[in-house]
């Protein structure tokens, strides 16, 4: 039934698209079946080359062919050259990043011997399609997911009623916060240079929230549905914007992304546990990578680039675990350092959203340009209360849930059913009359 | 299972009472919110406009259609020539209301002839803000109007709705008086908006493409075979607007075949008429509407749309 539902899900958008997450799926399905049935462990690796190529095969073809094609004639015509080259009008399926890391996480698992392959089609069929992940993650590892799926389920009231309540959180998120900052986000980066500096500032600054919105809103959704269905998925983001230094940002930013580059790839590179700079040089490369992943264009890996850049101090110093728990911890509110900590993460991520959100390196370097003004004292022309006040809402609620899994899991959670219940019909009321009635897709589908 | 559905369904109408009392807190806190837009005494005098149509009864005409008709058509201009209209526009109104509109007031008005106004634009946009000023300045609530109202698929319609139900029931606007001249416009009487104001032309009009929507289009088509259904002779009638804009609208042409499927169409669009003599980009003001209503009753009279019509 599920797996029905996803595919119809999948199908609603492209049904084209459902032969190709087909394929992918029998390809990883079977793959994994030849990887542990292989005599030697050449042979192991025989195969999980084959699927590695052709898994990234596809990725590469239809995210990046227009990229790499683009970039090679650019770079010829550097050097003189006048290169006759064309590009396709590939359409991007949605999801396709997603999905094809779900796939090699699980052949990368069996040739790693930390799980044995499954031999229930349907069941793995659902693993790589579970509509509530199938889009925009978060991205599930066999190990985590096939058991619960190959496990009976039963209803669970108190589950369910959580599943709801995250989803609700998600909601206000995505279509309060993150569509209400677009419409300023878009307008201060259509014509950046037409713009005072503080209200480029404020067009940075609504971006960040933005994206946390965007994403987060929409992991809280899947993450919500699947629990109402009695399957936990992994947990996306664990309020990054409290973070106190660039790799404890990134220990709460697409988790499931993030852990992914770092278990297959990271560690296999060495990880932290070589010399200085090769450390160096992994932590640029998953960086680059992670960026890479986002979307072909050059902006994603300048991103990812400067988050490498970012993080290298705590890298060169050996301090970027220095801040595992969580800020101000029982403490109602963070001391003037804390506070010093998360205000200057959240700049220097800010200043690389930038890059994240422009058409271009042209563009963003444009924006960042016209930031860096005089007229950044000045007061903004731009009308921002409303978003401003309900950022402030939203702020809040995610400081006091910022020991739980989402911002409103436990608010109120010891009181009366009624304040409870008051306490979601607000919520609903604010989403009614604040949403956005624009409409806009999530940003992470095109990914 | 059945506790979890049970405390869904008590959670539902328990949140639905929640909402409602805080849509008429916040409804009547003035504040720049955004998914409520209870207007009342707002744009286009349609407060004004209903309270009249409710006792103008057994018109020779009947303008309806968006701001262009009740800003485009003086009224005074046709009685002089012994016709009795009655203007029906509104700001924004789509096929979607104006089939309200007629619908509502046929009864009463009983029009030998309408024009309906048809600026192409009102055939692509959602109708939800002219739904609003409806649902804000409507004598009463009926069932049409509601069934409009949810048929938008807005959320701020949707909070409207609740916010007129809470004002309209319990008679709170029945002391409401309407300022017959707001910010350069002065109602006069039965449904035409008098200005003399004039805003410069803009140059830098970004081209753009009309798209029609499905559900405008057949409304509109609904609007054309009522008309036929009640013998009621009709045109279509597009107002003068700049040449710019109308320049920058690059399937205007299409546009203007489509709706001259549907009967006589007098596309004035392009009518040459002098800069001042336009209240902005698409609506005359007063001078312009002079020398347009002067041409059109001409045209109308040539035409034979006028035999038989006069009240004196």
């Amino acid at each position: 039934m599920l797996l029905l539902a996803s595919y119809y899900f999948y199908g609603c958008w492209d049904w084209r698209f459902l032969f190709l997450l087909g394929f992918s799926t029998l390809l990883d399905y079977s793959s994994g079946i030849m990887i542990h049935h292989a005599s030697s462990r050449e042979r192991k690796k025989l195969w999980l080359i084959l699927s590695v190529c052709i898994n990234l095969g596809f990725l590469g073809f239809f995210k990046y062919y227009n990229f790499f094609v683009e970039s090679f004639a650019e770079l010829l015509l550097r050097f003189g050259f006048e290169p006759n080259y064309g590009t396709l009008n590939v359409i991007l399926p949605v999801g396709i990043s997603f999905y094809t890391f779900h796939g090699l996480s699980y052949v990368f698992d069996i040739y790693n011997d930390k799980i044995k392959p499954t031999y229930n089609l349907v069941n793995y069929t659902l693993f790589v399609s579970f509509f509530p992940l199938l889009v925009a993650g978060p991205i599930e590892r066999a190990t985590h997911l096939l058991p619960q799926l190959e496990r009976k389920r039963s209803f669970n009231y108190l589950k369910a009623v959580d599943g709801l309540k995250q989803i609700l959180w998600g909601f206000f998120k995505k279509i309060v916060i993150a569509d209400n900052c677009a419409v300023i986000v878009n307008q201060m980066f259509d014509d950046p240079t037409s713009q005072p500096a503080s209200n480029l500032l404020i067009g940075a600054i609504f971006f960040a929230f933005q994206i946390y919105g965007d994403f987060s809103g929409y992991s809280d959704i899947a993450l919500g549905s699947a629990r109402l269905l009695g399957i936990e998925l992994l947990k996306n983001f664990n309020f990054p914007y409290f973070s106190r230094d660039i790799a404890e940002f990134w220990r709460r930013w697409h988790i499931s992304l993030s852990s992914w580059f770092k278990d297959y790839l990271y560690i296999p590179l060495g990880g932290s546990q070589v010399g200085i700079w090769k450390r160096v040089r992994n932590t640029f490369i998953i960086f680059i990578v992670s960026g890479f992943w986002h979307g072909a264009n050059w902006t994603f890996i300048i991103w990812g680039a400067l988050n490498a850049l970012f993080i290298m101090p705590s890298i060169i110093f050996k301090t970027n675990r220095r801040n595992l728990d969580v800020v101000a911890q029982g403490r109602f509110l963070p001391g003037w350092k804390e506070a010093g900590q998360v205000l200057l993460t959240f700049c220097l991520t800010t200043i690389a959203w930038v890059f994240f959100r422009a058409e271009s390196l042209t563009h963003a370097l444009q924006y960042l340009s016209a930031l860096i003004n005089i007229s950044i004292v000045s007061f903004p022309t731009i009308r921002v209360y409303k978003e401003a006040v309900l950022i402030l809402f939203f702020l809040i609620i995610e400081w006091f849930g910022r020991e739980n899994n989402y911002g409103i899991e436990k608010i109120l959670g010891n009181q009366s059913r009624i304040l409870r219940w008051t306490f979601y019909a607000v919520i609903i009321f604010l989403i009614g009359m604040f949403m956005h009635t624009g409409g806009s897709e999530f940003i992470y589908f095109q990914f | 299972m059945k506790r979890f559905f049970r405390s869904i369904i008590f959670f539902c109408l328990f949140a639905s009472v929640i909402y409602c009392i805080l849509i008429i807190i916040f409804g009547d806190w003035s504040l720049p919110y955004k998914n409520l837009g209870y207007r009342i005494g707002s744009h286009g005098h349609l407060f004004s406009r209903l309270k009249e149509a409710e006792k103008a009864e057994n018109v020779d005409l009947l303008i309806i259609g968006s701001s262009h008709a009740y800003r485009g058509y003086d009224v005074r201009l046709f009685t002089q020539k012994g016709i009795k209209a009655f203007n029906l526009g509104s700001s924004a109104q789509s096929p979607i209301q104006t089939q309200y509109l007629f619908n509502k007031y046929v009864k009463i008005l009983r029009p030998k002839l309408v024009i309906l106004d048809i600026y192409p634009k009102v055939l692509c946009i959602d109708g939800v803000e002219s739904t609003l000023d409806l649902l804000s300045n409507a004598r009463e609530l009926d069932r049409e109007l509601i069934k409009m109202a949810l048929k938008t698929m807005d959320i701020s319609a949707y909070n409207t709705l609740i916010y007129t139900m809470y004002r309209k029931y319990l008679g709170l606007d029945h002391e409401f008086q309407e300022q017959v001249i707001r910010r350069g416009d002065k109602y006069i009487s039965r449904g035409y908006v008098e200005t003399y104001d004039y805003s410069p032309k803009v140059d830098s009009t970004t081209k753009s493409f009309y798209t029609v929507l499905p559900d405008q289009l057949e409304a509109f088509e609904q609007l054309i075979s009522t008309f036929k259904d009640k013998n009621i002779p009709y045109i279509l009638v597009q107002t003068p607007i700049r040449e710019t804009l109308y320049s920058s609208v690059l399937n205007q042409d299409k546009i203007d075949k489509l709706i001259n499927r549907y009967g006589t169409y007098l596309n004035y669009a392009q009518f040459p008429i002098d800069d001042n003599y336009f209240l902005d980009d698409s609506h005359l003001n007063q001078k312009g509407v002079d020398i347009f209503n002067d041409h059109l009753i001409r045209t109308l009279k040539n035409k034979g749309f006028l035999d038989g019509l006069y009240s004196k």
